[in-house]
C-alpha cells in the first residue's frame, strides 16, 4: 500500500516542496539579517528620491521647518555618494526600515529584552537627530554610533590609545572642576560652554566603543544638576532648553540604574546611552547654530 | 513619471494575476475529491508562489529551480490524475507566468544589481 507508486509521487513532491520552501526561507532570512549590512547605492538613491518626492508635496504645505530639514537632508547626497560607506547606508536604511531593523534584530538580540523595545524606540529619536545634522563627518560619526549599538562590536584600543584617552579625560577633569553648577550665575556662561566644548570634542574623539569614556561621559552627565536650567545661556533658542531638559530628565531617569551596575559589564546598554549622549550634543549644536 | 506609471501598472498587474492564480488552483483543488492530488496541486502552488518571492528578491537560481520545480509537480499531478491533465497545465502555465511576472515587474521598475526589493520594507 505504501509503496504505490501514487505515494511514492506524492511523497516526493512534499519534499521536494519542502527542499524548496526551506531554500526560499534561508535566501529571506540571508536577505533580511545578513544583507542589510550591504546595502547598495540605489537604496539610499530610492530614499533620496523619497526625500524629493516628499519635499514636492511640501512645497505648498505650511510646516517650512519639515521642509528646509528635508532640503538639507538633500544637500547631504552629493558628498554622501561620493564616499559612501556600507555602515553609513546601512544606517541610513535602517533608520528607513527601523520597524524591520527593530524586527529582526530581535532574532540576534543577546542583551536585555527591555533594552531591545527601548532601541526600537530611540530609532525615532536618532532619526530626527539625523534631520539636524548639517555636517558630513557628524552625520558619519552617528552613524558610527548607531552602527556599534546594534552590531555590539567593541573592539579593544591599545595602550598607547588608552594612555591617550586618559590624558584627555584628566583634561576634562579639570575643565570640570573649574566650572561649579552650584554657583553658576546667568553671566557664567563662558566657564559652562568651556565645559560643553570640552565635552563635546570628549565625545568626538572617544565616543567609538571605549567603555572608560562611555561610563565617564555617563558618570559626568549624572552630576548635571537639573536647576541648571533656570538659568540659560542667552543664545540658546527655546527648542534647545527643551531638548536639553528633556535630556537631562531622561538620563536621571535611566542612567541611575546603568552607573550602579557599571561593574557588571552592561557595554551595549552604555553604548545604547552614548547614542542618546550623541543625539543630544547633535540636537543642542542645532540649536546653538539657530541661536546664533 | 513614466517609470513611476509602468511601475504602478506592472504590480497592478501582477498582483491580479496572483489572485486569479491562487483562485483558480483552490479551485482546482477543491474540484478533486482524490487526497494525492490534492496535496500535489497544493504544493505546485506553494512552489509557485514561494518562486515569485525569489523572483521579487531577484534570486536568479532559485527562481530557475521553481521552474524546474513547477514542471515536474506539473506532471506529476497529471500522472496521478489524468482526467484534470488540462486544467492541471494551465495552472503550470499560470505559476509560470506568474513568475515571470514579478521578475518583469523588477525590471520595469528598473531595480538593477541584487536582492533589494527584498530589504525594502512596506
Amino acid at each position: 500500500m505504501l509503496l504505490d507508486p501514487r505515494n511514492v509521487l506524492v511523497f516526493f513532491s512534499l519534499l521536494l516542496t519542502f527542499l524548496y520552501v526551506w531554500s526560499v526561507l534561508n535566501l529571506l532570512r540571508k536577505n533580511f539579517v545578513s544583507k542589510i549590512f550591504h546595502v547598495k547605492q540605489e537604496v539610499l538613491d530610492k530614499f533620496l528620491n523619497y526625500l524629493k518626492s516628499t519635499s514636492k508635496l511640501l512645497k505648498n504645505a505650511k510646516d517650512f521647518k519639515f521642509y528646509e530639514k528635508i532640503a538639507k537632508l538633500e544637500e547631504l547626497h552629493n558628498p554622501l555618494s561620493s564616499s559612501l560607506d556600507k555602515r553609513l547606508l546601512f544606517v541610513v536604511d535602517a533608520l528607513l526600515n527601523a520597524r524591520m531593523v527593530g524586527e529582526t534584530f530581535k532574532e540576534t538580540w543577546q542583551g536585555p529584552a527591555s533594552l531591545l523595545s527601548e532601541i526600537g524606540n530611540r530609532f525615532n529619536d536618532l532619526q530626527k537627530a539625523v534631520w539636524n545634522v548639517k555636517e558630513n563627518e557628524v552625520f558619519i560619526d552617528l552613524c558610527e554610533i548607531c552602527y556599534s549599538v546594534i552590531t555590539g562590536e567593541s573592539p579593544r584600543h591599545s595602550p598607547s590609545v588608552r594612555h591617550e584617552f586618559l590624558g584627555d579625560l584628566r583634561e576634562l577633569r579639570r575643565c570640570l572642576v573649574q566650572v561649579d553648577l552650584d554657583r553658576l550665575g546667568k553671566n557664567e556662561w563662558e566657564s559652562f560652554s568651556k565645559l560643553e566644548d570640552c565635552l563635546w570634542n570628549f565625545f568626538c574623539k572617544w565616543s567609538e566603543n571605549h567603555e572608560d569614556a562611555i561610563s565617564f561621559s555617563v558618570a559626568v552627565l549624572l552630576n548635571f544638576d537639573l536647576t541648571v536650567v533656570e538659568t540659560w545661556p542667552p543664545y540658546w533658542t527655546n527648542y534647545a532648553k527643551e531638548a536639553f531638559v528633556e535630556f537631562l530628565k531622561f538620563l536621571t531617569e535611566k542612567l541611575d540604574k546603568t552607573v550602579i551596575e557599571l561593574e557588571g559589564a552592561k557595554y551595549n546598554e552604555l553604548l545604547f546611552h552614548m547614542s542618546l549622549i550623541h543625539a543630544y550634543v547633535l540636537k543642542r549644536d542645532k540649536a546653538c547654530s539657530e541661536g546664533m | 513619471m513614466t517609470q513611476e506609471r509602468n511601475g504602478i501598472v506592472s504590480s497592478i498587474l501582477t498582483s491580479s494575476l496572483g489572485l486569479i492564480y491562487i483562485a483558480y488552483m483552490v479551485n482546482i483543488i477543491s474540484e478533486s475529491n482524490d487526497l494525492r492530488y490534492m496535496v500535489v496541486v497544493f504544493d505546485l502552488t506553494i512552489i509557485a508562489i514561494c518562486g515569485a518571492v525569489c523572483a521579487y528578491c531577484r534570486s536568479n537560481l532559485l527562481s530557475l529551480l521553481s521552474f524546474l520545480n513547477v514542471w515536474i509537480i506539473g506532471a506529476a499531478s497529471i500522472y496521478l490524475y489524468p482526467e484534470a491533465m488540462a486544467k492541471t497545465l494551465f495552472g503550470s502555465f499560470l505559476s509560470i507566468l506568474l513568475i515571470l511576472s514579478v521578475y518583469m515587474r523588477s525590471f520595469i521598475l528598473g531595480l538593477s544589481g541584487e536582492n533589494h526589493n527584498a530589504i525594502r520594507s512596506p
